[in-house]
């Protein structure tokens, strides 16, 4: 199971982790009882601060997406794919937002959003059928 | 049991021109605490003062629960420390020092010493004088883990590296922190460093601390911001460093998350070299 973490994006890194290990739980890639790296050592492949994969597991628990077993690790739960897929939205919707304020200070429109966003709705489509 | 590796009440510690204030500075066990600040504002002076290389006019020092009065060695047994300067002479071997050094120490693990020079490929029979800068920064690490060290102070220990040494020496406490026990304390300027490793950073400027924060406080908090227009009320106690620019100011919010992105007002990521230079900007 790889993560990827842009430093480029404006979202903290903790949470493009706790996204990713949501995401990778709604696509299946991560199943119930499968057990998630330990922090330090995803902390070290991902070369990022402890803290910060620390931070993402303990949200992580107290949405009761995994559980911290004491001494033995991080394992996914059983979760309602609902509650996931209700997550992502607002996820989404976050990000939504933050892209949508960046495209209002350089000055385009509704309309050109819209259809941009129309736009990508049709690639979107054609590859999720492709799937 | 505490759960701090280093902690320090009252500490003073005064020159000619220049104190050292820190009321209270704890380093929580197991993690990265970084410490950033100009040439001058005191990171060695907090560093050596806190392991009695210096004096101090005053102050309460505790490492691992110890104190230096009543268990000076056991502390000294449980530590290592490097600094920008190579210590070992340079016509001396590891192996040598291994041995001439390494019978201080209770804890001196001659396998775990032979095999940390194995995995950086230091050869234990060739002098120091043969041995690069990397190679030898390298090696002052790897002597003070040969001792089973559970707190690791480096100050400026990648000052002279290159780029490609100082990854190395990044790998090497990357692995070393999968061990929760570790704690490290690394003060630097080289921030690109810390803000990949660091799990908490402390900036120390003119002898104060100025902020410990753990590293996405730190992000939440501090973001650069880029107002167009005139500067909200409400965040004119927060920002540092406020530069002019055509239509607007840029500047370091320092309680970002108190503000939300809207027409007049943006914000993006700051490094923690971003931090420092704001941070030292001085403002009319």
């Amino acid at each position: 199971m790889k993560f990827h973490l842009d430093a480029a994006s404006e979202v903290p890194n903790y949470l493009q982790l706790e996204h990713q290990i949501k995401t990778a739980c709604l696509h299946g890639k991560l199943k119930p009882g499968d057990q998630l790296p330990s922090i330090r050592a995803l902390a070290k492949e991902l070369s990022i601060a402890i803290i910060t994969v620390k931070r993402a597991y303990d949200d992580l628990e107290k949405e009761k997406v995994i559980e911290l077993r004491q001494g033995k690790g991080a394992f996914v739960r059983e979760v309602k794919k609902t509650k996931l897929k209700h997550e992502a939205a607002n996820q989404m919707e976050q990000e939504l937002t933050v892209l949508l304020s960046h495209a209002q200070a350089l000055g385009i429109s509704k309309q050109e959003i819209k259809s941009i966003l129309l736009k990508k709705l049709a690639e979107f489509k054609e590859e999720q059928d492709n799937d | 049991m505490t759960e701090y590796a280093i902690e320090l009440k009252n500490l003073i510690v005064e020159y000619p021109g220049f104190r050292l204030y820190v009321p209270d500075f704890a380093i929580p066990k197991g993690f990265v605490m970084g410490l950033v600040g100009k040439n001058g504002a005191g990171k060695s002076t907090l560093i050596r003062s806190m392991l009695e290389i210096i004096p101090r006019s005053k102050g309460d020092i505790k490492i691992l629960d110890m104190d230096f009065l009543h268990h000076d060695l056991e502390i000294k047994n449980k530590i290592g420390y490097v600094n920008d300067t190579f210590v070992f002479p340079m016509e001396s071997t590891p192996e040598q020092m291994g041995y001439q050094i390494g019978q201080f120490y209770d804890l001196f693990d001659e396998s775990l010493y032979r095999e940390l020079l194995r995995k950086y490929n230091l050869k234990s029979h060739e002098k120091f004088k043969h041995f690069s800068k990397g190679m030898c920064a390298k090696f002052s690490i790897l002597f003070a883990l040969a001792h089973h060290a559970d707190v690791l102070i480096l100050d400026e220990p990648t000052a002279n590296l290159d780029p490609v040494s100082r990854r190395e020496v990044l790998d090497l406490l990357y692995e070393l922190m999968q061990d929760e026990g570790k704690t490290i304390l690394f003060s630097t300027h080289i921030t690109s460093d810390l803000d990949q490793i660091a799990d908490y950073v402390t900036l120390i400027d003119k002898g104060k601390i100025q902020f410990t924060l753990s590293k996405d406080e730190l992000q939440e908090r501090h973001q650069i911001v880029t107002i167009q227009g005139k500067i909200p009320e409400e965040m004119k106690n927060c920002l540092k460093g406020i530069k002019t620019i055509p239509d607007g100011f840029t500047a370091l919010c320092t309680e970002a998350q108190q503000f939300s992105n809207t027409d007049s007002i943006s914000f993006r990521k700051a490094s923690i070299e971003d931090i420092m230079v704001y941070w030292d900007i001085q403002n009319v």
